[in-house]
């Protein structure tokens, strides 16, 4: 018994040892450097939201200690240690009294006894608040094989990341699933949807909170829809479909050119189960449709692209890769009658020798987000991919120099306030994409973009799978993962073609 | 006192008191040897000799293992792990793995733990002496669990997988120990704690091992002829239990979103990996069956012996994924139904609309007419089969009068185009045909279907071999997603067209009949599962053994002797039966360890050893000797040929070797993709992550390549290497002093293109060596020789040894070089090329001349007699020639 209370009072001596904090200090006597300090990830001189995570970053400098310090006004946060990893309430307690104004990062290393302060740098907090949700697909980058795939969702507020849906629920060695394209209406998740593709195939939608699968093929369709876009205003979602293919560069650090060897748009409306066909003239490859936040004008891409009377087509495609270009079009849509109007060219970017995808209206309706490049639909793969605005009022576009990089960015999308964009990036490593936030301002332009903070800075350099089709939300996804699996084992609802919409 | 008691009294005096009265040693039991080997000698010889197999007959395959698994020292590939129920397990299983590293550490750590398995059992039963071989059982389970594998070791999916049901077993055995100590009132709660807590550690063997507890403690309740009240209360326990085991699961499974809830009662056991049953049922056998029942025995289709294999190889579900999978499989087969000398048959052009035209020689003319439904086509529309006397692929047809059809060409302004035509002999023109397998990447005017593949070309050709014409594909015939169909080809040029068949007059589809033959039991998937059901079994014998203790009858010592004999032989028999011994599969990883050290010499004399190697062990050795400078003289010295892959599924190179040689041969992006489609498929192996950093180092991705250098900066085994490939990434520049580097850079020397290899990895780089064609560096062309050679692809390798002689101005060619100069001049006959005498005079030896010539009086001398009969009388004087493997080296199968 002696024994026993002697290690007790051990045990819980050392369990205290333990939970007393250093504290760091800031060091009294200090070597000026005129260099910044080597950080990871980069967040020199950002803009981010009042309510974002804490900025964890990791000091790559030599040296035996390092302390770091937030400093706005008289208001200070230290961190000691190489990882700089504020706590959450600390972090949101001091970057609320940071509000609107511009937080000074002082980095001290400790060398055998001597300190040093590097130059400082800067983070803008800016007063412009932030979804607290994103939702993303995680999947490897890989070409033709998967395996485990998750659709997940984030609180951007901190480091909380749960699954919205996992392909592991039904996916065995013989009967694979596949899932993307998770989409939602106005930021919300009681009208969602997302597919699954082979085993128990069909797209998952939620209409009104209530949770059905869809089986979107039809024989006048090519596939069952694929991209999708919920109409802001009005009960009809835009697809795409597509017969897509891919194929491998042998040299090319691009790696793989994924191709649509034929793609349309199509309308959904998910109270009647019936859709449409908006764009699919045989001569041209359309594809990805977004809609105007008033839900009366379609945006979408085409690329003309006739089939030849003697060359195979897909043949065609792989021979002429690089002459495959997209433009951005729109049509405008009546929905008391469902029919839409003509086509209108909005960026003709074939006329430049580029090829614009995936467009994006900003809330305020102002601006046109896109991703530019030399040809080809999936810019994700190809490295001159960068983004540009385009003001829809003077016609005029520019690249976001400040949240581009050498790297392909792609899969990018606004949110509810229309102040901050989300995109997928490769620049950290070249091959796995990473989502990077940029607050854009007034004027359209951004600023420099920051990489989606984790709770360790070195999260990244194993995590094994790429951030896919990022999506802002204002609030979580409440169906369980497991609600859904019983919505994927179930049946099919059908839908029914027609020529006519309305 | 009970009889059990008695009978462990006369034990312990180290002697049996036998039936009879006498007294009789006990086999277990022997005088003069140390009191700890008594009963325990089996096993410790057992455990010696296993050791010493592993240790010394199976490095390789141990280093092997270990490079096929992953292990991170970092957070974030814990928090991975604990995603799934029996986490744990695997995490602490893989880090295990890791020591197969240094072959001998790895066996004994392996052996150790096998040994502490012997030794829990023997305990946490409370094994007699008599018994212990019992306990042996589950070793040997275990060790047969992995020793079984073979090339599953490139296919498990299970991370650890080596340790995985050893270290579950170990668990489950101090566990049970533990709770046997443990006051009877608190046993039920311990055996309750002990499912609820340990299933999410390591999955289903928590769940067996607690039933297992409560039925040993039943077990024991009445063997000891314990009060009924006791009995009762160990019942009660025992359904407890088996009750926990069955809800315990499903509890779970609402808190992970990683497992089905199929899945949740077998989590730790490789149910994914071998989850199909190798045979397919009735029901799913005849939806298979009546795809493709109507073309068995058809022209162009798959010969019954590669259908069968074909519904054998798509697994009982009958999923797309599987179906495509074997329809590749299918793809790569060269066996197919060959039009017959002597037979008569109907060319007959299906098109899009289902309307049939049939090729028709009316009045000397050709022509081609509508068949009207059901109507027979006349006899001007029935050609006979003239199959060439030497050449089973060469083939003519001629009308019943005896004029032969020909595709002639003509020059247009749309440039070739190919028409049909009747000549007077078979020689006239291009008449002569050959009957090829088709690859998927060949022209097809019809892309409805993205699924369609052919199977067969016949060729229009102007000579008489083969691989010396300019191929073009007059139709195939193929199996499409929908059934059974065709397609036409770019030459005819019919768009309304979209299928061609060739049908042998009064043909009708065999019934296809299945039938299993010549399959070693190795090709069953469900024989993987025999250990553990033995290791199941074991364990629930020794729960119930106590019970026959109660019986009280005693058995002869010599009956024990015997028993104890047989059940050692069928121990040691089991062991051996399921160790997968195969020599090609033994080369290829002895083989792999060396390129890995860079150690050419070792890899080209392994090559040696099999009498038929795989394709696997012919690629490495080409490219060690490309990297030893003895590719032209050497390439043929060695055996070759296609060994069959002993395994139940099918094996690609692009999973063994063929990311090693995608680096080798400079294709550094296919080395990539495949690093990443596996890791995927498998996630990031040891070997993976190297052929990432060297591929994207060498192909000037630095960063990319700093990513997987700092991944395996953070392992036990390859941090020192990491940091050797660091050095390339901080200082690009010493890559080119680097003399390992110098070759697979060297073969960089192509365009970028866009292309696919289809999984097969030896047939694309075969092919694809001839797509430069300029500012080609040395070993280049000699790659692209060796590739041409291996094709006995005679335009390519004209087209490169003229490169190689001008390009590099040499002044002698290697032996094989000079052998296929002679070779393909003579089949040539001067018809395309004419080889200047002084090249001639210059290149080729006095022993390569008179080799060709005592070569070609050896073949006149067998005239008459077939290749395959012939191949013998050449072997030991021309085995080691480019003749022999030119003309008696065929069907060369490549996965």
């Amino acid at each position: 018994m002696k024994g026993f209370y002697k290690y007790l009072i051990i045990t819980i001596l050392l369990v205290c040892a333990a939970c007393s904090s250093d504290v760091p200090t800031l060091p009294a006597k200090y070597t000026p450097v005129a260099e910044r300090p080597a950080i990871y990830p980069d967040y020199y001189d950002v803009v981010v939201p009042c309510n974002i995570a804490p900025l964890t970053f990791g000091i790559r400098e030599e040296g035996d200690d390092f302390v770091t310090c937030f400093k706005v006004g008289d208001k200070t946060l230290l961190c000691g240690g190489r990882e700089v990893a504020p706590a959450v309430d600390e972090w949101h307690s001091f970057i609320m009294q940071a509000v609107g104004e511009t937080v000074e990062v002082e980095v001290y290393s400790n060398d055998a006894g001597a300190w040093k302060k590097y130059k400082p740098f800067t983070i803008v907090v800016s007063a412009d608040s932030i979804d607290r949700y994103i939702s993303y697909r995680l999947i490897p980058p890989s070409y033709v094989a998967y395996e485990k795939l998750t659709i997940s969702q984030r609180d951007l507020s901190n480091f909380d990341e749960t699954v919205i849906y996992n392909n592991k629920f039904v996916s065995s060695e013989p009967d694979g699933q596949c899932i993307n394209c998770h989409a939602y209406k106005n930021y919300k998740t009681d009208n969602m949807q997302f597919h699954v593709r082979q085993h128990l195939g069909g797209t998952v939608f939620v209409h009104n909170g209530k949770a059905k699968k869809v089986n979107m093929k039809t024989d006048s369709t090519i596939s069952a829809g694929v991209y999708p876009f919920f109409n802001p205003k009005y009960d009809v979602v835009a697809y795409s479909v597509n017969n897509t293919g891919q194929i491998f560069h042998t040299k090319n650090p691009n790696k793989v050119e994924v191709q649509d060897q034929a793609s349309d748009v199509i309308i959904y409306d998910p109270v009647r189960e019936v859709v449409s066909h908006v764009a699919n003239d045989p001569d041209c490859l359309e594809v990805f449709p977004a809609w105007s936040p008033d839900g009366k004008m379609l945006y979408y891409c085409s690329a003309y692209f006739p089939k030849h009377n003697d060359i195979p087509h897909v043949e065609n495609m792989i021979r002429n890769y690089k002459d495959i270009k997209y433009d951005v079009l729109r049509r405008p849509w009546n929905p008391e009658t469902g029919e839409f109007g003509a086509v209108d060219t909005v960026f003709a970017a074939s006329s430049l020798g580029k090829s614009a995808t995936f467009p994006r209206i900003s809330p305020c309706g102002r601006y046109l987000l896109f991703a530019l490049a030399e040809y080809g639909c999936f810019h994700i793969w190809h490295k001159d991919a960068d983004l540009y605005v385009m003001d829809l009022k003077s016609k005029d576009y520019f690249p976001l120099e400040k949240a581009n990089s050498e790297f392909p960015e792609s899969y990018h999308s606004w949110s509810s306030t229309g102040k901050w964009i989300l995109f997928a990036s490769r620049r950290d490593d070249t091959n796995y994409s990473r989502l990077y936030i940029a607050h854009i301002n007034d004027d359209g332009t951004s600023d420099k973009a920051f990489l989606l903070p984790q709770k360790e800075s070195e999260y990244y350099d194993f995590f094994d799978r790429s951030y896919n089709v990022p999506e802002f939300m204002v609030e979580p996804v409440s169906i369980t993962p497991h609600e859904f699996v019983e919505v994927v084992k179930g049946e099919a609802v059908n839908v029914k073609y027609s020529s006519d919409f309305k | 006192m009970n009889m059990g008691k008695m009978m462990r009294n006369k034990v312990h005096n180290n002697k049996v008191q036998g039936s009879e009265g006498e007294s009789s040693i006990n086999i277990g039991e022997l005088k003069g040897i140390p009191s700890f080997l008594n009963w325990n000698l089996f096993a410790i010889l057992f455990f010696v000799v296993v050791w010493a197999l592993l240790a010394f007959y199976e490095p390789a395959l141990l280093f092997r293992v270990n490079e096929l698994s992953g292990f991170l020292f970092d957070d974030q590939y814990y928090s991975e792990m604990l995603l799934m129920p029996a986490g744990i397990l695997y995490y602490a299983a893989s880090f295990l793995v890791q020591f197969f590293y240094i072959p001998v550490l790895g066996a004994t750590i392996y052996v150790a733990l096998l040994a502490l398995v012997y030794w829990l059992t023997y305990k946490a039963f409370d094994i007699l002496p008599k018994h212990r071989l019992l306990a042996m059982l589950p070793v040997v389970a275990l060790l047969v669990s992995n020793t079984q594998l073979g090339y599953w070791i490139f296919y498990l999916k299970i991370p650890g997988y080596y340790y995985v049901a050893l270290l579950g077993v170990l668990v489950s055995l101090l566990a049970i120990w533990a709770v046997k100590k443990t006051h009877v009132f608190i046993r039920p709660l311990l055996i309750a704690a002990w499912i609820y807590f340990a299933y999410p550690c390591i999955g289903v063997y928590a769940l067996v091992s607690g039933v297992i507890m409560g039925v040993h403690w039943l077990c024991c309740s009445i063997g000891k002829k314990q009060a009924t009240s006791w009995i009762v209360y160990s019942s009660a326990v025992m359904v407890g239990a088996v009750v926990l085991a069955c809800a315990v699961p499903k509890i779970y499974y609402k808190r992970y979103t990683t497992v089905p809830l199929e899945e949740v009662y077998t989590v730790g056991l490789p149910v994914s990996q071998w989850k199909s049953e190798h045979v397919p049922n009735n029901e799913d056998k005849e939806k298979v069956v009546s795809i493709i029942a109507d073309v068995n025995g058809r022209v162009g289709y798959p010969a019954e012996k590669v259908l069968t294999k074909f519904i054998i190889s798509v697994d009982g579900s009958f999923s797309q994924k599987a179906i495509n999978t074997a329809k590749s499989d299918l793809f790569a087969s060269v066996d197919i139904n060959c039009p017959k000398d002597g037979k008569i048959y109907t060319f007959v052009f299906v098109g899009k609309d289902g309307g049939e035209h049939y090729l028709n020689a009316a009045g000397g003319k050709i022509s081609i007419v509508a068949k009207e439904k059901d109507a027979v086509i006349p006899k001007t529309g029935h050609f006979v089969c003239v199959a060439d006397e030497k050449i089973k692929e060469l083939i003519s047809f001629k009308t019943l009068d005896g004029k032969y059809l020909t595709w002639n060409k003509q020059q247009g302004v749309d440039g070739e185009k190919y028409y049909v035509d009747l000549v007077a002999s078979p020689s006239d023109g291009n008449s002569r045909c050959a009957v090829v397998k088709m690859k998927k990447s060949d022209k097809v005017c019809v892309a409805d279907d993205s699924e369609l593949f052919g199977l067969v070309n016949l060729l229009i050709l102007n000579s008489e071999m083969p691989a010396n014409a300019a191929p073009v594909p007059l139709f195939v015939a193929g199996l499409g997603n929908g059934g059974p169909m065709g397609s036409s080809s770019a030459v005819l040029n019919d768009e309304h067209t979209s299928a061609i068949r060739i049908d042998e007059v009064g043909f009708e589809p065999k019934p296809l009949t299945l039938t299993m033959q010549d399959r070693s039991m190795w090709y069953e998937v469900k024989v993987y599962w025999i250990p553990f059901f033995v290791l199941l079994v074991s364990f629930v014998v020794l729960a119930v053994l106590p019970l026959f203790s109660r019986c009280g009858y005693t058995v002869p010592v010599m009956m024990q002797n015997i028993v104890y004999l047989l059940v050692a032989l069928l121990m040691v028999g089991f062991t051996y039966l399921f160790w997968y011994n195969n020599e090609n599969f033994r080369i290829e990883n002895e083989q792999n360890r060396a390129m890995w050290d860079e150690d050419w010499k070792k890899v080209a004399e392994l090559a040696q050893k099999p009498d038929v190697p795989t394709r696997q062990v012919v690629l490495n050795k080409n490219i060690a000797l490309l990297k030893l400078g003895r590719l032209g003289n050497e390439m043929f010295t060695y055996p070759e040929g296609s060994a069959d892959i002993e395994a139940s599924i099918p094996v690609r190179l692009a999973q063994t070797g063929g990311k090693m040689a995608y680096y080798q041969y400079g294709k550094f992006n296919f080395c990539y993709r495949w690093c990443v489609e596996d890791a995927v498929e498998y996630g990031w192996r040891f070997e993976y992550l190297k052929h990432a950093v060297r591929s994207m180092l060498l192909s000037g991705e630095y960063r990319l390549a700093e990513r997987y250098i700092n991944i395996l900066k953070h392992t036990m085994f390859y941090a020192d290497w990491a940091c050797e490939m660091e050095k390339y990434v901080q200082n690009p520049e010493l890559i080119a002093r680097n003399r390992d580097f110098a070759i697979p850079v060297s073969l960089t020397c192509y365009n970028d293109f866009l292309d696919v290899d289809e999984s097969y990895v030896e047939a694309y780089l075969t092919k694809n060596m001839t797509n430069a064609t300029e500012n080609m560096s040395k070993p280049y062309v000699e790659a692209a020789l060796a590739s041409a050679l291996t094709r006995k692809d005679s335009k390519s390798f004209w087209f490169f040894i003229n490169y190689y002689v001008n390009e590099f101005k040499l002044n002698s060619l290697p032996k094989h070089f000079q052998e296929a100069v002679l070779l393909f001049m003579n089949v040539d006959k001067g018809r395309t090329v004419q080889v200047p005498k002084a090249f001639l005079d210059k290149f080729i030896s006095k022993g390569t001349n008179s080799k060709m010539t005592k070569f070609m009086q050896h073949v006149s001398r067998h005239k008459g007699m077939s290749e395959a009969e012939m191949a013998p009388y050449f072997k030991d004087d021309f085995g080691d020639t480019y003749f022999y493997f030119y003309f008696f080296v065929r069907n060369i199968k490549t996965n």
